[in-house]
């Protein structure tokens, strides 16, 4: 198992510091190579998540 | 790791291929201006990290494009950088070469590697090289820039990176919110728009703002939305039935004025992926497998009386087997061998009966494909015309209409007029191209029925199928090209009939109804969205945090110590005082602003950067830099600065040398460039002791500038400093030992001296060993005696030089020193 990296390291004490489950989604799709992308993603499923849910 | 040697070919300002011996201490070169000094900290940079902080930094990248290249190289030669490493008793060469404007391909020890094999995060790790240009960047730049510059130096520019990725999502999150999103929430702010526009509705739109800003419950407008309502029914009129009731007063209003409406409905996602699937099946179809299937379905044509055939050798063997020999027909006698002749036969009639039934198979799978064919395109057909002719039925109210919308709606009065005529096209087109289709496939499909294959048939229904195709997609377009101002239409002439007949109130309420989930929704989206400031904050304050821990603490201490270093007794006290992270009144974290601190006679100062001089910014600069470099997980020793002392005074220009001493003896191998050659001097006097190598670059052309090795100092300077040691009866073992050092220094500084002298021919003091000391000195001439003697001191001294727990004697230096002094004669 490799060592996690310092950027994952601080991404996990910022999850400890946030209490909504939303910002907690959007500091873990701070990935890959264009990790702003991913989060720009990941947001946009969110609201779409919210339009099309049945309640 | 410390750097062994460094090769650079076509890099910058070097043209052809140089090699640079580097010592493990300190290494100086000297250079006037332009003549490649700085390309070769470039050179190492590059080989490190792939680019350089100069191009980095660049603001306009396509001024950098090509400037790794030297001009002057030879088409057919390749620029690259070698560097041999010593880590810890391996050596190791990095090389890299480049391949285009900004590629490379990398090696070490000549096997290509995509990174090298040190620190992963090498990026995010303090760079060993101090630049003046970097200095700039670093402090007189603006806040965000110098927090990227200090992020960067701290080895927390992931971090830095971090927080600007979401400063930006967080801070103009509507601008890049799905359509659809965005869609969504502009229906409900134009639904909250009517409300706060209808005065009767003042209470209902308190409720509904409370509950946008949390702070009432949506129950609490629901239940007043709903009490509204009933203010509009019957009383008595039971709770379900308040809605249906309230859609029929509106409805029966409005029928009294017009019953109609404009509705061309838009494509759903469903829609659009059966068309989708519908069009890439007519297209596809008709295969070549297809049509060779059909083709083979001509011998059916024969296939009856083959199968009647059988059948009726089937029943003459039955009745065979009941009365063998005997004919079931006219009761004759038969032969064996007729009887033989007749399974024969019935054998040859079932094989073929056999072959017709896999081609019975394949004719019913192709009726079936035909089947397939004929309910896509009724589906297809129905998915655009059910819209056209809904959409086209609005032709026979056009003078209805007329009156209801003009001449305040003319624009869009004309744009209906024009769907009409567009769609009515389209319609007939559509129509035109279905039947052509239908009437090729009932052709296709009778043929086959009747046992009368014709290729060109089946050609021919391929051919429809791809034209309707190409009909339903530009139809689809038109139509969908159509659906927007149609929509927009009809709202207007919803809003004019509600106008008319009264009824606005009522549609806002039935409005609000029945978007009540969407009013949620909305809110919901506006809450994620608003949240995000909350993120920011949070994500503000812990990168702040960080970097505050990393600045004010150790970082400024260590700074400190080496800032006092070049302080001179005579500095008016005007000074750096510190690293901080600017706060708010409410002392939180200002987001990405470093502060740098400085006082005046012990009063704070608003900022080191307005009230230093550029000289104390740049000592400021040089320290920074040299503080992080020390930092523990750097996985260099070795350190680079180039002209660090740039506009300082003498006095400061020395309290430097004190600096680099302390570098080499902290185990840092230090590089120094420069393009003061009198201070270098002052350097080497300074750092006597390190005994490192010496260049200048004396010249510089197209081919590259010339580098010579030049003594790090004098043979006579060598020899009075070991007679000063071994005269000072308190010099330690160390001290001892550098005198050895010397002798043997003085030794091949003598002898490379003398052999140019009698045999004209330069001999590299440095390379020089025991048996080329004698054999140097023998083809001199000198008397063997002497020669010995100073092999015997060579040979003794060079073991102070490889030999860690060397033994040294003060007797024995103070007679090898006479032994060198004896040569040192012979050259005069």
């Amino acid at each position: 198992m490799t060592e996690p990296s310092k950027l994952e390291l601080y991404l996990e004490e910022l999850k400890t510091l946030v209490t909504d489950p939303i910002h907690k989604r959007l500091l873990a799709a701070y990935t890959g190579d264009d990790p702003k992308d991913s989060v720009e993603r990941e947001l946009d499923q969110l609201l779409i998540e919210v339009i099309e849910s049945e309640d | 790791m410390k750097i062994k040697t460094i090769t650079l070919q076509g890099f910058r300002g070097f043209n052809q291929k140089q090699l640079i011996d580097s010592h493990p201490d300190l290494t100086l070169i000297y250079g006037p201006n332009s003549y490649g000094k700085t390309s070769i900290t470039e050179a190492v940079e590059w080989l490190l990290y792939g680019s350089t902080s100069k191009v980095d930094k660049g603001e306009f990248k396509d001024e950098y494009k090509g400037s790794y290249r030297n001009c002057h190289l030879d088409a057919n030669a390749s620029t690259f950088v070698k560097v041999d490493f010593s880590f810890e008793s391996d050596q190791v060469e990095f090389e890299s070469e480049l391949v285009d404007e900004d590629q490379y391909n990398r090696r070490v020890d000549g096997n290509p590697v995509e990174q090298w094999p040190i620190d992963p995060e090498l990026a995010s790790i303090s760079r060993p090289f101090i630049m003046q240009h970097a200095l700039k960047y670093l402090l007189l730049v603006p806040p965000d820039q110098r927090f990227k510059g200090f992020a960067q130096l701290l080895g927390l520019d992931k971090l830095g990176a971090l927080q600007t990725d979401f400063d930006s999502i967080c801070i103009k999150p509507k601008s890049s919110i799905p359509t659809e999103v965005a869609t969504f929430c502009s229906q409900i702010d134009s639904l909250e728009s009517s409300l706060a526009a209808r005065p009767a509705f003042n209470n209902l739109y308190s409720l509904y703002s409370l509950f946008r800003k949390g702070k009432e419950p949506f129950t609490s407008f629901s239940t007043a939305l709903f009490n509204e309502c009933r203010n509009f029914v019957p009383g008595g009129t039971p709770d379900e039935s308040v809605l249906p009731n309230l859609l029929k007063i509106r409805d029966d209003s409005i029928k009294k004025i017009f019953s109609g409406s404009i509705t061309l409905t838009p494509y759903s996602d469903e829609d659009r992926t059966s068309n989708s699937a519908d069009l890439q099946y007519f297209v596809k179809v008709v295969s070549e497998d297809l049509i060779r299937q059909y083709s083979e379905l001509v011998k059916l044509q024969t296939s009856d009386i083959i199968i009647q055939q059988s059948q009726f050798y089937d029943i003459g063997l039955e009745f065979l087997e009941k009365e063998p020999n005997q004919c079931p027909f006219c009761g004759q006698q038969l032969t064996d061998s007729i009887v033989e002749h007749i399974k024969k036969k019935h054998q040859q009639a079932k094989s073929e009966t056999d072959r017709f039934s896999t081609l019975l198979n394949q004719q019913q799978s192709f009726l079936d494909t035909l089947s397939e064919i004929e309910r896509r395109l009724t589906n297809c057909q129905l998915r655009h015309t059910l819209r056209l002719t809904t959409f086209l039925s609005i032709i026979n109210s056009l003078d209805q209409l007329s009156k209801i919308l003009l001449p305040k709606h003319k624009a869009h009065f004309a744009s209906l007029q024009e769907a009409i005529t567009l769609l009515q096209e389209v319609n007939h087109g559509l129509d035109k191209s279905y039947r052509i289709a239908t009437e090729a496939l009932k052709a296709a499909k009778l043929s086959v029925l009747q046992s009368k294959e014709n290729v060109a048939l089946i050609n021919e229904l391929g051919k429809k199928l791809i034209d309707y195709s190409n009909i339903v997609l530009t139809s689809v377009n038109s139509i969908s090209a159509q659906e927007p101002p149609m929509s927009n239409a009809n709202a207007i002439l919803k809003h004019e009939l509600n106008l008319l007949a009264g009824t606005e109130d009522i549609t806002l309420l039935i409005d609000l109804n029945e978007k009540q989930r969407s009013i949620r929704k909305a809110f919901e989206i506006d809450s994620i969205l608003a949240g995000l400031k909350g993120l920011r904050k949070t994500i503000n304050q812990y990168v702040g945090t960080k970097m505050l821990d990393a600045v004010s603490n150790e970082m400024t201490q260590d700074v400190m110590d080496w800032y006092d270093q070049i302080r001179t007794k005579g500095d008016p006290k005007v000074h750096f005082s510190g690293f901080d992270m600017d706060k708010t009144s409410k002392g939180e974290i200002k987001s990405r602003r470093v502060q740098i601190k400085a006082s005046s006679y012990g009063k704070d100062l608003i900022s080191a950067v307005s009230s230093l001089s550029e000289a104390k910014l740049n000592a400021l600069g040089l320290c920074l830099s040299i503080a992080t470099n020390l930092k523990p997980g750097c996985p260099f020793d070795s350190l680079f600065i180039d002209d660090p002392i740039q506009s300082w005074d003498e006095e400061h220009s020395a309290q430097f040398i004190e600096i680099v001493r302390n570098l080499v003896i902290k185990g840092k191998q230090v590089i120094l460039l420069t393009h003061n050659k009198n201070w270098l001097d002052l350097v080497r006097k300074g750092c006597r002791s390190f005994n490192g190598l010496y260049y200048e670059i004396t010249y510089y052309n197209e081919s590259g500038p010339t580098i010579i090795e030049k003594p790090w100092c004098t043979w006579t300077q060598r020899l009075e400093e070991v007679y000063a040691i071994s005269n000072d009866e308190t010099a330690d073992a160390v001290r001892l030992q550098h005198a050895d050092e010397e002798l043997r220094l003085a030794v091949t500084d003598i002898t490379s001296a003398l052999y140019l002298k009698i045999k004209g021919v330069q001999k590299d003091a440095n390379k020089l060993n025991a048996r080329e000391v004698r054999k140097c000195l023998l083809e001199c001439g000198l008397p063997d005696g002497l020669i010995d003697r100073i092999n015997q001191t060579f040979d003794i001294t060079d073991d102070a030089h490889h030999i860690t727990d060397y033994s040294t004697h003060r007797e024995r230096i103070r007679c090898y020193h006479n032994y060198v002094h004896e040569l040192a004669q012979t050259l005069k």
